[in-house]
């Protein structure tokens, strides 16, 4: 069971902070695949959209064990081994979030190498979830997907770490 | 010149959130060796503990940015190109700095493989500077530096992204 917004690290920094000031977040973002290359996405029960498991980082946590949280939580799965190829930190271009709020998000990315267990389709924070094929995703599909499995075959063809 | 603390995201944001609570901080570090396989070490001025040269990120900066920052800031150097080879989290590493302030430091860890620019010896947060054999480092050098120089180690002999 997750903790709540209120209760939750970066919640409790936004209501000191209050509405209008950009906040620096940081978390976890992670790509799992079945046998034959597809990709698995959530869909998210706030927005809608069609989304890697991901999250923000709780103080105390390590963002590695943020990874593993964040997938249980969204997917059920239990992760037992996983690989970072990129780490997202650029200011966004995007305005505010759906709560009106703006964030510069640091995304430590990982790929999943290794999990146990059964795929949930629905959780606390998502109402469906889905092996789909790189080329066929569905839509609404969120912000920086398509970019995160680009930046992933770089890394698996030419070793290519990301970092921006 | 750095910003000022007042001016700074995380000055801002200890100023909203008061003394105690403790904060999770964002920011890189650069590992800079010379052509003898030299480590660049900076004397801090708040503790004069032997450190990389390392900080914290600005709002609207990528941290890649921000490691070449400080890297200007605390040695006078430019750093033209920077390879990640550790994020750091430090999930329960916590100890108040010399200010009474508590933070779960992130680090992204960067090797520095081209510079420029003449080494300073003293800056704003420096009192010294200079570069030592791994083997013979100075009295007083942080367990960030130790634990630096075994991560790259592995990093470049396995290619092994360190994360915690």
């Amino acid at each position: 069971m997750a903790v709540s917004w209120d209760e939750s690290y970066f919640g409790q920094l936004r209501a000191l902070a209050g509405d209008g000031r950009t906040l620096i977040s940081v978390g976890a973002r992670c790509v799992l695949r079945a046998g034959d290359g597809r990709v698995l996405l959530v869909r998210r029960s706030d927005n809608g959209t069609w989304a890697l498991p991901a999250g923000m980082m709780e103080l105390g946590e390590s963002l590695r064990d943020c990874a593993v949280r964040e997938v249980r939580e969204e997917t059920g799965l239990l992760v037992l081994e996983l690989t970072p190829f990129a780490i997202y930190t650029r200011a966004p271009a995007a305005g505010p979030d759906m709560y009106g709020h703006t964030y510069q998000h640091v995304t430590l990315t990982a790929r999943i190498d290794a999990y146990a267990g059964e795929l949930l389709r629905a959780t606390e924070e998502t109402t469906d979830a889905g092996w789909f094929p790189p080329g066929a995703l569905p839509e609404p599909l969120r912000e920086g997907v398509r970019r995160t499995l680009t930046d992933l075959a770089a890394f698996e063809t030419a070793g290519t770490f990301t970092l921006e | 010149m750095g910003l000022s603390w007042e001016e700074s995201y995380i000055g801002g944001l200890r100023t909203l959130a008061g003394d105690e609570r403790v904060l999770i901080s964002v920011g890189a570090h650069g590992l800079v060796r010379d052509p003898r396989g030299r480590i660049l070490l900076i004397q801090r001025s708040d503790d004069r503990t032997w450190a990389l040269p390392g900080g914290t990120m600005e709002l609207g900066e990528t941290l890649r940015e921000c490691a070449i920052r400080e890297v200007r800031e605390e040695a006078g150097l430019r750093a033209h190109e920077v390879t990640p080879f550790g994020l750091y989290t430090r999930a329960r590493d916590w100890f108040p700095n010399p200010y009474g302030h508590t933070y779960q430091y992130i680090s992204l860890m960067c090797r520095v493989d081209r510079y420029d620019g003449e080494l300073a010896r003293t800056t704003d947060e420096s009192v010294d500077a200079g570069w030592f054999d791994p083997g013979e480092l100075p009295e007083h050098t942080g367990s960030l530096v130790l634990r630096a120089l075994r991560d790259l180690a592995l990093f470049e002999a396995k290619g092994v992204f360190a994360l915690d």
